[in-house]
């Protein structure tokens, strides 16, 4: 008898033991309170077991060996929990509060127990093992919440990575010492950099802004006291070397002690707007142009008036063949020039059209060129390539003027303070075949051609395709507004002719005007 | 003698329409804004008024309206340089107030001519 006992105990401890590494496999509580269940069941073969939960200290809901459950009276089941364990009155089953750590999981009761002599070694082979029941019940809920959280975390992960996908600003992220940790889908068009290769790498490396006196978009390193700041006005100049208006935020990323653990940098292309912008202020400038050009007209007819009169008097004045008339003459040409600018001016301002008629190249550049020397800097030397032959095109000579003027002032603005060479040059071109020139064609035939060559800077492929553009400029605000070429294209076009350009960067520019020969004369 | 009126801020082109008129047989008195020029038109009654529109101290459409309420059948050229709209706009109006021929300036001193000449000879 003795040795048969011995033996089921031993057997019943190691059924024991391999429950037990079952049990601590569970993944949720319910799994654990069935191998419970079915550990009381082979082992104590009791005819009722109920399992009563618990919920925050608080008896919930009771279970039996069926999976059914039971009502009980919650109150009173709360407070047996404060005992261990205990015997029931009749002595054929037992109750123990399984625990981990504080937490109650809930309180296993039997009844009728097959053999109920053995109730006292059944009783401590259970509390021996309860323990190991708490810690299983523990694992299942911290495996559920783990669970849990990583399916928020990824659901979070998810949402993140959506927006940042969506949102239209390029987002980069660094940690505190400026390393840059993620980058957005728009950050990595407008850097140029794959966030792949992005990773780690300084970001100063990776975006890289132009701006008068440098730009610090993050802070010296360490600092921790760092608020928002922000950059506008900056250029983004990308790994192909492409740039970008842009407006560059900087926040720092706080970690759950509030300190500063890295840094978000958004960057946002602003070039669409700033084009917009400029064509506003340009627009505005325009008009205040137009205001002033009528104001600055009246003052200069004013005085254009007295000058053409009285050097007509005085020619009316001086004997037939008097040396000073020469003079005189040149100096009326000339105020009846300025009558024609300002006329034209005016008309520009206004919108009115203007006559097209037989024009001599020649002396139209000749006087442009005379006007342009007064003003020429000393360090460029002007050239001039104007044959005695006369070239008749039919044009508006004022507006001629107008365009070879602005070809000059671009060439000495390209030239800037080092020395250079302008050449303007008049001369006969004959087309063989069909061309075309930034968008106008010219047939074939003869055209009369003014060519304006500088040494100066000289432009890249981009600038060169939009340089007809109205309001394209590569010159600040000061030097001029954009409008010149895109007008003197215009004009050109009304004469049936074409503009070409020739251009290396460093080496400089060449301009060819054609315009077609007029028949007629003067 | 036919005795001309000219109304303008500016001296030089008083001086130089004085001169160019004289030069032509014409009496020419001069005022240099359209406050004088009323004056003077009341004191020497001259047999045509060339004002100018753009004037400090009573403007040139004012004059001209102001000298229609005096005579009637007063005679007027106006002249102009230009302002913050066009020329054009200030002749239209002034022809409207009863100028009977406009200039722009820097104008045709012989066409000016013409026209004082033509106007004058109506009268008879």
């Amino acid at each position: 008898m003795e040795y048969d006992t011995t033996n089921k105990q031993v057997a019943d401890y190691a059924l024991a033991f391999d429950m037990i590494g079952n049990i601590t496999r569970s993944s949720n509580k319910e799994e654990v309170r069935e191998r419970i269940f079915e550990f009381c069941t082979i082992l104590f073969g009791p005819e009722k077991i109920l399992f009563v939960t618990f919920e925050s200290g608080r008896a919930q809901t009771a279970y039996t060996q069926s999976g059914e459950t039971e009502d009980i009276n919650c109150d009173q089941w709360t407070e047996k929990k404060l005992t261990p364990f205990g015997v029931n009155a009749s002595r054929d089953g037992f109750h123990v509060t399984i625990t981990c750590r504080g937490t109650v999981f809930g309180i296993l009761s039997l009844w009728q127990i097959a053999f109920p002599q053995y109730l006292e070694k059944y009783l401590n082979l259970t509390i021996s093992v309860m323990d190991v029941w708490g810690m299983a019940f523990e694992n299942a809920e911290k495996y559920q919440e783990i669970k849990q959280t990583k399916g928020r975390l990824l659901q979070e992960k998810d949402k993140l990575a959506t927006t940042l996908r969506s949102i239209g600003d390029g987002v980069i992220t660094t940690d505190l010492a400026g390393n840059v940790q993620l980058v957005n889908k728009v950050a990595e068009k407008m850097t140029g950099w794959v966030a792949q290769d992005a990773l780690g790498m300084p970001l100063r490396n990776i975006l890289k802004l132009e701006k008068k006196g440098g730009i610090d978009v993050l802070p010296p390193c360490g600092r921790s006291d760092f608020n928002i700041r922000h950059h506008d006005n900056t250029r983004l100049v990308s790994k192909t070397d492409r740039r970008y208006d842009v407006s560059v935020i900087t926040s720092p990323l706080k970690d759950e002690k509030n300190l500063v653990s890295g840094f978000v940098v958004v960057v946002r292309d602003i070039t669409e707007e700033k084009r917009r912008e400029n064509q506003m202020a340009k627009m505005q400038r325009l008009s205040a142009l137009g205001r002033l050009t009528g104001g600055v007209a009246h003052d200069f007819n004013n005085a254009l008036y007295p000058i053409i009169s009285f050097t007509e008097m005085s020619i009316q004045e001086l004997p037939e063949d008097h040396s000073v008339k020469e003079n005189l003459y040149e100096v009326l040409n000339a105020a009846k020039r300025a009558r024609d600018v300002v006329k034209q001016l005016l008309s520009f301002s206004e919108g009115k059209k203007t006559k097209i008629k037989a024009v001599e190249l020649s002396i139209v550049v000749t006087e442009a060129l005379r006007l342009l020397k007064s003003t020429l800097p000393p360090n460029i030397d002007l050239v001039e390539n104007i044959s005695g032959e006369p070239v008749f095109v039919s044009a508006d000579s004022a507006q001629i003027h107008e365009i070879v003027m602005n070809l000059c002032i671009n060439a000495c603005q390209g030239i800037g303070q080092d020395r250079g060479k302008l050449e303007v040059g008049v001369e006969k071109a004959v087309i063989t075949e069909t061309v075309e020139y930034f968008g106008l064609s010219l047939a074939p035939g003869s055209y009369g051609q003014v060519i304006v060559a500088d040494t100066g800077i000289g432009m890249t492929e981009d600038i060169i395709s939009n340089i007809f553009d109205p309001y394209f400029t590569t010159k600040n605000l000061a030097e001029g507004s954009g409008l010149g070429l895109s007008v003197a294209h215009g004009i050109i076009k009304r004469f049936n002719g074409a503009l070409d350009v020739e251009s290396e960067k460093g080496k400089g520019s060449i301009f060819k005007m054609f315009i077609p020969l007029s028949s007629g004369e003067f | 003698m036919v005795k001309l009126l000219i109304i303008d801020d500016e001296a030089p082109i008083r001086k130089l329409l004085k001169k160019f008129l004289r030069m032509n047989d014409f009496e020419v008195v001069t005022a240099e804004n359209g406050k004088e020029g009323l004056y003077i038109y009341k004191q020497e009654q001259p047999d045509l008024v060339i004002t100018d529109l753009i004037m400090p101290d009573k403007e040139g459409l004012e004059t001209i309206r102001e000298l229609k309420q005096m005579n009637p059948s007063a005679k007027i050229i106006a002249i102009s340089g230009g302002g913050i709209s066009s020329p054009t706009a200030y002749l239209d109006l002034a022809q409207k107030m009863g100028a009977a021929a406009t200039f722009e300036k820097p104008l045709d001193n012989e066409a000016l001519l013409s026209m004082v000449k033509k106007l004058i000879d109506l009268s008879g």
